[in-house]
């Protein structure tokens, strides 16, 4: 499923919702900061159980480290590209691989990996074009590149983040509304129940199943929308499927 | 609709009290005095329990002022406050300030109260706010907190934030306001309560010099003190007679 930006909803619309609910349009329960705290979380847990935006971004080539850090948000690496040219012009492009285990401390300073065309390992048979392919490797937040990228002059990551970084206004997705708001709402009654659990443990408990429950829960329906292909995509996927030669 | 004033209220009390004690010095501006009281209790009482705007007043100008000494104690210099234009219910949570806000669009068409709108902490729990980025005070998450009757901003102490607009539950003061004829803001149903707290006030004020007459009676010398239970002379003819069925 995609969704229009235009379409998404504010986070003073998932507010009006919630503090009515809650009762608490003075704020003298919450402050509205935590309420915006508690709804970039939700677009978190959502993005981390989606994977459901996808971003890339543009780096000028680290020829001396042959290390880029993630980006904010970041936290799965779809693809690597390198490329000539610039970010409106791409000239060359190549596809790097992901090789297990690769490590380097920049340009000319070698690396291990498991795998290395000079390795003195019995159980392992080396690649002999070990440095004649593209590859990286991820450590610690970095994106490590082969010497062989060197002479390429950009670097495209393609990856999935967080729908909102922290610290920017949330934007919330059209399909994500109705979790997003349980999801506030519940952490809100998990703490009201903590002041005073005769009144509020009901509330949470409802909300909780309203939030949670398999299949109709409000969680779930978001992650089964954002899961869901988009109708031109299935079909096409059916009409390539169909014309192979099983 | 006219609501019950002072003058009302407080001379129909005065000539309550005067005709029980007529020769009692009770003066005009003592009733008033206590009806005062009451009147505030009541008031307060209804704001805990009702949401009304009856008891709401609001201030749209307050000027926004940065303390420029430290003075002991309660002015802490660089820090912006307000004074409170009014004494204030002192309610839990700081609850007699109902509201404080500013307007950050200039000449905007809605009302102040939808602008940038205080939240209330206090300065222990304003710790907490700094430690998440969504939290922290700034021009667009402000807050306040009240010292006494200073109440301190914070978030706008970069920006130039000249008025406020403020709505208080203020309490009830004939003497500051000089006017009998000024309406009482109260629920017209709580006025009984008021007159029957005040005639009782009243009454236990007139009883209490009794206690301080000679009465001929000597209770410093315990040794006089009935030791035993006194019994009237017809108690026995009393427990002979049979009940009637």
């Amino acid at each position: 499923m995609n969704f229009s930006p235009q379409s998404a909803i504010s986070v003073d619309q998932i507010m009006s919702d919630v503090i009515l609910e809650l009762n608490d349009d003075d704020h003298k329960l919450f402050t509205p900061g935590y309420y915006v705290s508690q709804i970039q979380q939700a677009l978190e847990e959502l993005s981390l159980d989606t994977f459901l935006n996808e971003y890339y971004s543009d780096y000028k080539f680290p020829s001396e480290t042959l290390s880029i850090e993630m980006p904010k948000g970041a936290f799965n690496i779809r693809t690597v590209y390198v490329f000539s040219g610039g970010c409106c012009n791409v000239e060359t492009a190549t596809q790097c691989h992901f090789k297990r285990g690769y490590i380097t401390n920049g340009a000319n300073n070698g690396y291990t990996a498991r795998n290395k065309i000079d390795a003195l390992d019995p159980f392992i048979s080396p690649y002999h074009y070990d440095n004649e392919v593209y590859y990286f490797s991820l450590q610690n937040g970095n994106v490590l590149l082969s010497s062989k990228c060197i002479g390429f002059e950009n670097v495209r990551l393609v990856y999935n983040g967080v729908i909102t970084n922290i610290g920017d206004v949330p934007i919330i997705p059209l399909p994500f509304r109705q979790a997003v708001k349980e999801y506030v709402l519940e952490r809100c009654y998990r703490i009201l129940k903590g002041r005073n659990p005769k009144y509020y443990r009901p509330l949470w408990m409802d909300t909780y199943q309203t939030l949670t429950t398999p299949f109709d829960g409000t969680w779930d329906k978001a992650l089964s929308r954002a899961r869901s292909v988009d109708s031109k995509e299935l079909e096409d996927y059916k009409e390539y499927f169909m014309k192979m030669n099983y | 609709m006219a609501y019950t004033t002072i003058r009302i209220l407080a001379g129909d009390l005065h000539k309550s009290l005067k005709q029980t004690f007529d020769d009692a010095d009770i003066s005009f501006s003592q009733v008033v005095h206590w009806a005062q009281f009451f009147v505030n209790k009541y008031v307060q009482r209804s704001i805990q329990s009702i949401d009304s705007g009856l008891y709401l007043s609001i201030f749209p100008d307050v000027p926004v002022q940065e303390f420029v000494a430290n003075v002991q104690p309660n002015e802490v210099k660089g820090r912006k406050y307000i004074l409170l234009p009014d004494s204030i219910h002192d309610l839990d949570d700081d609850g007699g300030i109902k509201y404080i806000s500013y307007s950050d669009k200039e000449g905007a068409c809605a009302p102040g109260f939808t602008g940038k709108r205080f939240t209330r902490t206090t300065p222990t729990k304003a710790r907490r706010l700094y430690m998440n980025v969504y939290e922290v005070p700034s021009p667009q998450n402000p807050y306040f907190y009240r010292v006494r009757n200073n109440t301190y901003l914070l978030g706008i102490e970069e920006i130039n934030v000249k008025y406020v607009e403020v709505g208080l539950y203020t309490t009830f003061d004939p003497f500051s306001a000089c006017d009998l004829d000024a309406e009482l803001w109260m629920d017209e149903a709580q006025i009984a309560y008021v007159f029957k707290s005040v005639v009782d006030i009243g009454r236990f004020i007139m009883l209490i010099p009794s206690d301080t007459l000679n009465e001929g009676s000597n209770t410093e010398n315990a040794a006089e003190t009935p030791s035993q239970r006194l019994v009237g002379l017809n108690a026995e003819a009393n427990q002979e007679q049979p009940q009637s069925e």
